[in-house]
């Protein structure tokens, strides 16, 4: 069996379809499935096609014929007669070239960008926000602070992540390291995505699809991280928008907070590993810190980095770079493990 | 219910309903002969397979028959693409009913030639319909890609003219005004409801019956008719508003059938 390319939709549970077939649902999970359905590919031919068939059974077993016609229709079985009195004369036959067949099927593409748009759409209903206004929870505002931001990451940058366990091996995350890994993902999916990294982004937004996946609420957040995974290597400034709302809806879904940590450990390290004092000089800087010292529930090990990191950025001069960046793994490690 | 049966006891009480749903999906779907027992087979074997992790899973959210007929249906889709690649019927098959359905999957997904596809369904019980309807509801149907080393469906003779460079000139033209006809539609569907969206794609864009689709959303196909119809007056207005001309619309979207 083939593994399931995280960047694709995952299948509606059949269980939720025969639900909706039953007429099972309430109202509001009727319409997300719906909504979900007319946008989706497969599971909307498996949801009509057995539609077709419990309605044909349903209706041998009432005795009301096989079912295959609309009364609308009316006469020939099986649509002959119809498209006899709908033609012209013998010889006729003739096919067309394919582009210039008069009816065609809806292109398949069609259903994925209405998904992307009902995705957007969707987003911006629950952040009530408009494209372009002012983002305080947008994760990504941290790799804005860093000062060549179309420099892309450091070579060779995510196959040494502090939290060092492999994704999906290890036991269930906690909702803090789900959070702070998100934070840190997004940083580098931004700089990734700004250097039109196209294999880059595409890994770290597959990453991220795989950290949602695991959360259904987290669906409508996934699907536009999947999105953006599809468009990897588009020009930054037409993904910037939707990299916005992705970020701002995970940081909605999983902790504001504890995401703009792990966004701001991150991309700290970037800055360190630069040595980009400028980052660390940056007002934003300041609240990031107060904000990782202020969570509820700091271990201790994370307490005292943050305390570290702060006495370290706070002088005018430049700060001990190698004692800065241990300090950010240490947070990384410690929160998002 | 299930933590008193087995399993197995489940499997035997719908055997029979997953060989029926089974049967009539291979029907639906032009399958039929060793193809459609094989499926019977796989269907089956799916609800078997894992210690019976189809039946073990289910959570009593729907009848066990409804749910185990999702279970086949989605169990085809998969049969059929590993068989057949990713095959559907064209969406002018869909409309153009069952014998058309029949002929498009036996010329274009098995190669057969139009003589041999109509000898396949007559002598197979498939079809009344005579010869000339059947070549003519062929001529219906979209052209499609065969597999390489298949020869053409039909005798030269009948074929129209290879397509001439301003032919091609011509549909470069079309396909430009489908896409912007598309994107208008995209617009259009985005602010309609999920449930008119369902009905407006399985309508009109995969030409699938108003009483399939009412039997999905669960209502009355009299109203959803009219629905439809108001749909569809409904874009076609947004459309022309926003600049599309009404002869693209009419080249480019199947929104006039059924």
């Amino acid at each position: 069996m083939t593994e399931r390319d995280p960047l694709k939709a995952p299948h509606i549970d059949e269980e939720r379809l025969a639900a909706l077939l039953d007429g099972n649902l309430d109202a509001a999970e009727r319409a997300e499935l719906l909504a979900r359905l007319a946008a989706s590919d497969e599971d909307f031919r498996v949801f009509v096609e057995t539609a077709a068939v419990l309605r044909r059974i349903e209706e041998a077993e009432a005795g009301t014929g096989p079912g295959e016609q609309d009364p609308q229709e009316g006469g020939a079985p099986d649509g002959a007669a119809r498209v006899s009195a709908s033609r012209p004369g013998p010889g006729a036959a003739k096919i067309h070239p394919p582009s210039m067949s008069r009816r065609r099927r809806w292109p398949s593409g069609f259903w994925a960008a209405l998904a992307a748009v009902l995705v957007l759409a969707a987003l911006l209903s629950v952040l009530r926000v408009r494209p372009g206004s002012p983002s305080p929870g947008d994760p990504g505002r941290m790799a804005s602070l860093l000062e060549e931001r179309g420099a892309g990451l450091p070579r060779g940058w995510t196959e040494h992540r502090p939290w060092g366990v492999a994704l999906g091996t290890g036991d269930p995350l906690s909702a803090r390291a789900r959070a702070v890994r998100l934070g840190a993902l997004h940083v580098d999916l931004v700089l990734a995505v700004q250097a039109r990294d196209t294999a880059g982004s595409s890994r770290l937004a597959a990453e991220i699809v795989v950290l949602l996946d695991e959360l259904p609420p987290a669906a409508p957040v996934a699907d536009g991280y999947r999105d953006l995974g599809r468009r990897a290597g588009e020009a930054p400034e037409r993904l910037a928008g939707p990299l916005e709302e992705a970020g701002r809806g995970a940081a909605e879904l999983l902790g504001e907070d504890l995401v703009a940590t792990g966004a701001w450990a991150e991309a700290g390290r970037i800055a360190a590993a630069r040595q980009d004092a400028g980052f660390f000089r940056a007002r934003e800087s300041g609240v990031a810190l107060r904000r990782a010292a202020e969570l509820p529930s700091l271990p201790e090990s994370a307490r005292a980095a943050v305390e570290r990191l702060r006495q370290a950025t706070r002088g005018g001069g430049p700060p001990d770079w190698g004692t800065v960046e241990r300090d950010l793994n240490e947070l990384l490690r410690t929160l998002a493990s | 219910m299930l933590n008193r049966l087995e399993p197995s006891d489940l499997l035997v009480a719908h055997r029979e309903w997953i060989e029926k749903v089974a049967a009539i999906t291979c029907h639906r779907n032009s399958v039929w002969g060793d193809d459609a027992e094989e499926f019977a087979s796989v269907a089956i074997m799916k609800v078997i397979e894992n210690d019976y992790a189809v039946l073990r899973k289910f959570r009593g959210e729907s009848d066990l028959k409804t749910y185990l007929a999702t279970v086949v249906v989605r169990r085809f889709q998969e049969y059929a693409r590993e068989r057949w690649g990713r095959w559907r019927n064209s969406a002018q098959a869909e409309r153009l009913g069952q014998p058309a359905k029949d002929l498009e999957a036996l010329v274009y997904r098995d190669g057969y030639t139009l003589r041999e596809a109509i000898e396949v369904l007559r002598t197979s019980g498939r079809t009344s319909t005579s010869d000339g309807e059947l070549a003519r509801l062929f001529a219906e149907l979209p052209m499609r890609s065969r597999r390489p080393g298949i020869a053409d469906p039909i005798a030269p003779d009948t074929l129209a003219a290879p397509a001439r460079a301003d032919d091609r000139v011509i549909a470069a033209e079309a396909e430009e005004r489908c896409r912007k006809v598309m994107e208008e539609l995209l617009r259009a569907l985005t602010r309609l409801d999920p449930d008119d969206r369902v009905l407006v794609r399985g309508r009109f864009g995969e030409g699938r019956s108003v009483a399939d689709i009412a039997r999905g959303l669960q209502c009355d196909q009299a109203p959803l008719y009219r629905r439809s119809e108001r749909l569809r007056d409904e874009i076609r207005r947004s459309m022309e508003e926003a600049g599309i001309r009404k002869e693209d619309i009419e080249e480019c979207l199947p929104l006039h059938d059924r």
